[in-house]
């Protein structure tokens, strides 16, 4: 029985490296290029080509339309080769730095890297973020094929010079092995057979050094399931699935669910249409365990109960994909392996540099920065390292509010930081106070544009509460920048410090007993969001007021309208711009058409009986 | 046997994303075309979920002129599975009996395109799979496994999502909805080798036999009803022809063949120097065919 395994290659470097070409060629003297698709190509040579007379290979990867147009790769093109008992799959990306997100996306499922180098033109900025990219996501084998060596006479001596280059950005990255070919792409040199134009060089060619790389040895020492959907047929099965991973799980196996590790023992195990007695590894199955317990997906069921981890707290390296920058302070959600949870950015601690920037005192990372960072989780997140468990160590970052991925990431350790912090427990607590005062407390929180009456209506509703014997607290954004929030500015990333302190700082005064009164643009929903999360349900109350944009410029109280209009630099969000409406307000109120009085009755009439 | 570990290894990621997709999902369906592809990704479902029965129905669009064997092979799918097979045609574009002989470009948009589409909103259906193949053509080669459709069931192939390690983002909006491709990284040589391998029953168009056919630039149509018409100087040919693919059957050429069962398919298929869709009428109207149906909403 012959067994056909699989190497997934990603080939990337910078624009015009001969990438696409590179593949093209592959496919083509492997015989994987069908006749008709090679009529097609012969077409497509003539309208979109820029190799001359010669067919243009590039264009079998670039099937975008847009792609031919512009003679770019914007995607990831897949191709399937089978070659000398391998199927080798090959990923194609692009070189433009605007598209490094799909460079990433190729990266991440891929055993080998192949980075081209134009021969003439060594190594380029993007040359270096791609290596860093396959490093991140933990690519063993790095291949540089130093292409169009032809056009520097498959000349030696500047090969070597540009080899000594290239180990000299090699030397940071611990990859199981790396390698450096000359080839030529275009005139077929090096890449399938040894050329004797390259008589000097004495490695292999580039697929047969491909093919000597030896297959990935995934040998764990653990065993575990992670449950990827709880199936239930009937009210009385339930069918954990997922892949299971690591040594085989008998059934009648004692097994832990984790993260409570409650015991548990194998009922049933089923996989390939049948009952069977022990799991496969690498291979999806369904169990069924004795004792009904909780078990959802993104729990893992393992054989021992100590052997994988679980943390709130954690160090992590992200790649940013996406043009909404990562925001310290800011609320995401997060998938990893099949779990879902929220978590806050809680600090950025470092990133690559590619540019020389100065990278003290991050706040944010920008599109295709890699960094890293500290995330504290909502919930409780079984994991392990991703240079020990790949599995159980990445993550997605995904944003609240569009779903965009925002970066991928990998878990470096687990912070201590969330053992060693207690929470005190304190003999005095909310409901004590609220006793006392005879008060129910609550947050109201006003957003909306400068000017559209946040800080009057806020007022107004203050003093009317407080006539009624009500302990109240006003919060306004525009004094509290004057004192704890002195060291803010009007970034984007200090816009949302701004308010996770407001937030934080409202929570305090209604467990204090108070009703807190807050007036904020808030332009962001994500922040917004957060604040709601800090209270108790029915406890916060976000009131918009919308007033239309017009109206807030004539009245234009702090001459803000004025100023922006005559500095373009001026930063605009709150004036209107950038300003996120807001999806779910429990009340909007317009300070245009209702009257102050009547709007505050009816504020309180809605939230005080 | 061949490749038992690619196999297992395809197998095993198929079966993954469609459990993953739908546990993340509120009303998916799985589209079931009759082909072979669609017959491997039934198959694979069965695998899912043992032992429990497919939990999604099954979403068949006829335009009304496959062939007449798919039919017959549909029923008995429909009997032996107990499988829940909606059938979906667009009965306006029927009404103004677009043809597919006479007009096969817009036959495919509002037979096919226009039916999914009308299909998916009116059973609210949000995720979809479908059985996809990267390798059949350029823009599919470039798609993701789980492909985000816009409002209205646009694709707009520059700004896919990332899709990083298997960590699908089923994270969408209330009006888009997912196509999932969970045997995206098949290649047809794969598809035949798993039909053998787990001896998954396919039409009998797909092996070759003395069939009524009309031989036009080397490929053969079938005659398979009336509703076809001969050109001029054409005659009726009983030839051992079979088929790679199954579409609409005056859309979809067959080849001459002798290949009658699976083995000789596979090692007859390794000789072949046209591809799978070579005999797909509707991949050749224009240059970027493909990638311009699926923006509308084409699979």
């Amino acid at each position: 029985m012959s067994s056909l395994s699989q190497i997934k290659i990603i080939t990337c470097g910078s624009v015009d490296d001969g990438k696409s070409t590179l593949v093209g060629r592959i496919l083509a003297e492997t015989n994987n290029i069908f006749s008709d698709q090679k009529d097609k190509l012969k077409i497509l040579s003539k309208r979109y080509g820029t190799t001359k007379n010669l067919l243009d290979y590039a264009l079998l990867m670039d099937g975008l339309q847009d792609e031919r147009e512009q003679g770019i790769t914007i995607d990831v093109a897949h191709k399937y080769i089978n070659y000398k008992n391998k199927r080798l799959v090959f990923c194609d990306s692009p070189g433009h730095v605007q598209y490094t997100k799909n460079v990433v996306t190729a990266a991440s499922n891929c055993s080998v890297g192949i980075i081209l180098i134009d021969a003439a033109k060594g190594i380029l900025k993007q040359t270096a973020r791609h290596l860093a990219i396959l490093d991140f996501v933990g690519i063993d084998h790095v291949i540089f094929a130093v292409n169009k060596i032809d056009s520097i006479n498959y000349n030696k001596k500047k090969f070597e010079a540009l080899k000594k280059e290239v180990q000299k950005i090699f030397k940071d990255y611990s990859f199981k092995s790396k390698f450096i070919i000359p080839i030529s792409a275009l005139k077929n040199e090096n890449v399938i057979k040894k050329s004797t134009k390259l008589f000097w060089y004495k490695g292999k060619s580039l697929l047969d050094q491909i093919l000597a790389i030896p297959s990935k040895d995934e040998s764990l020492n653990i065993s575990y399931i992670t449950v990827q959907h709880v199936h239930r047929p009937n009210n009385k099965t339930r069918h954990y699935m997922g892949i299971a991973r690591g040594f085989s799980i008998r059934n009648k196996s004692t097994v832990f669910v984790m993260p409570s590790k409650l015991k548990n023992k194998i009922k049933n195990i089923y996989f390939d249409n049948k009952k069977q007695k022990l799991t496969n590894t690498n291979y999806p199955v369904s169990i069924e365990t004795e004792s009904e317990l909780d078990i959802a997906r993104g729990d893992i069921i393992t054989l021992k109960e100590d052997s994988i981890e679980t943390g709130n707290c954690f160090n992590a390296s992200v790649v940013i994909t996406s043009q909404d920058n990562l925001y310290a302070g800011r609320q995401y959600l997060m998938r990893i392996h099949n779990k879902e949870t929220y978590i806050t950015v809680t600090k950025i601690k470092k990133k690559i540099d590619f540019n020389n920037d100065d990278s003290s005192n991050l706040k944010e990372l920008f599109v295709n920065d890699i960094g890293e960072i500290e995330i504290d989780t909502n919930d409780t997140i079984i994991f392990a390292p991703f240079n020990k468990v790949k599995e159980l160590g990445a993550f997605v970052i995904i944003d609240p509010e569009n779903y965009n991925i925002v970066a991928a990431g990998k878990i470096n350790f687990a912070l201590r930081r969330s053992g060693n912090v207690f929470q005190s427990k304190l003999k005095i607590n909310r409901v004590n106070r609220l006793n006392l005062i005879k008060q129910v407390s609550k947050c109201i929180w006003f957003t909306g544009i400068s000017g559209s009456g946040k800080t009057t209506i806020g007022n107004a509703l203050e003093q009317k509460l407080h006539k009624k014997g009500k302990f109240t607290y006003f919060l306004d954004a525009d004094n509290l920048r004057l004192g704890i929030n002195k060291d803010l500015g009007f970034s984007q990333s200090d816009r949302v410090e701004n308010i996770r302190r407001i937030a934080e700082i409202a929570k305090l005064m209604t467990d204090a007993g108070l009703i807190v009164i807050v007036a904020a643009i808030s332009p962001f929903e994500n922040e917004r969001n957060f604040a709601r999360s800090l209270f108790k349900k029915n406890e916060f109350i976000e009131i918009f007021v919308n007033t239309p944009l017009h109206i807030c410029k004539t009245r234009d109280s702090k001459g803000l309208y004025k100023k922006a209009a005559k500095d373009n630099r001026m930063n605009k969000i709150g004036l209107g711009i950038d300003y996120q409406i807001p999806k779910n307000p429990d009340f909007t109120v317009n300070s245009e058409t209702q009257d102050l009085e009547q709007l505050t009755d009816e504020i309180v009439k809605k939230f005080f009986y | 046997m061949r490749n038992n570990s690619l196999l297992k290894e395809l197998e095993s990621e198929a079966i993954s994303i469609i459990r993953d997709g739908f546990s993340r999902s509120l009303n998916p369906v799985l589209m079931y075309s009759i082909g072979k592809d669609s017959s491997v990704l039934l198959h694979l479902a069965i695998k899912a979920f043992y032992p429990s029965p497919v939990p999604f129905p099954l979403l068949h669009i006829d335009t009304t002129w496959k062939f007449k064997e798919m039919y017959t092979f549909k029923k008995k799918v429909k009997k032996k599975l107990k499988a829940n097979i909606i059938t979906y045609t667009n009965f306006s574009g029927l009404q103004k009996k677009i043809d597919p002989i006479k007009n096969s470009s817009l036959h495919t948009d509002v037979m096919k395109t226009e039916a999914l589409k009308q299909a998916i909103d009116h059973h609210k259906f949000d995720f979809i799979f479908g059985g996809a193949r990267r390798d059949e053509e350029q823009s599919r080669s470039k798609e993701r496994i789980v492909s985000l459709r816009e409002k209205k069931h646009s694709w707009d192939p520059k700004n896919q999502r990332p899709e990083l390690w298997s960590l699908f983002n089923f994270h969408k909006n209330q009006d888009q909805t997912f196509r999932i491709f969970p045997i995206s990284n098949w290649t047809e040589r794969d598809v035949w080798d798993y039909i053998l391998k787990e001896n998954i029953k396919i039409v009998d168009l797909y092996f070759a036999k003395k069939r009524p056919v009309v031989n036009r630039d080397g490929v053969f149509f079938l005659v398979d009803d009336n509703r076809f018409p001969l050109k001029k100087n054409e005659k009726i040919l009983f030839k051992s022809v079979r088929f790679r693919t199954l579409g609409c059957y005056p859309l979809t050429a067959g080849i001459e063949s002798k290949a009658a069962n699976l083995k000789e398919i596979i090692k007859e298929n390794k000789k072949i120097i046209f591809s799978e869709r070579a005999g797909r009428l509707i991949d050749l109207d224009k240059i970027n065919s493909m990638e311009i149906k699926k923006k509308h909403g084409y699979f």
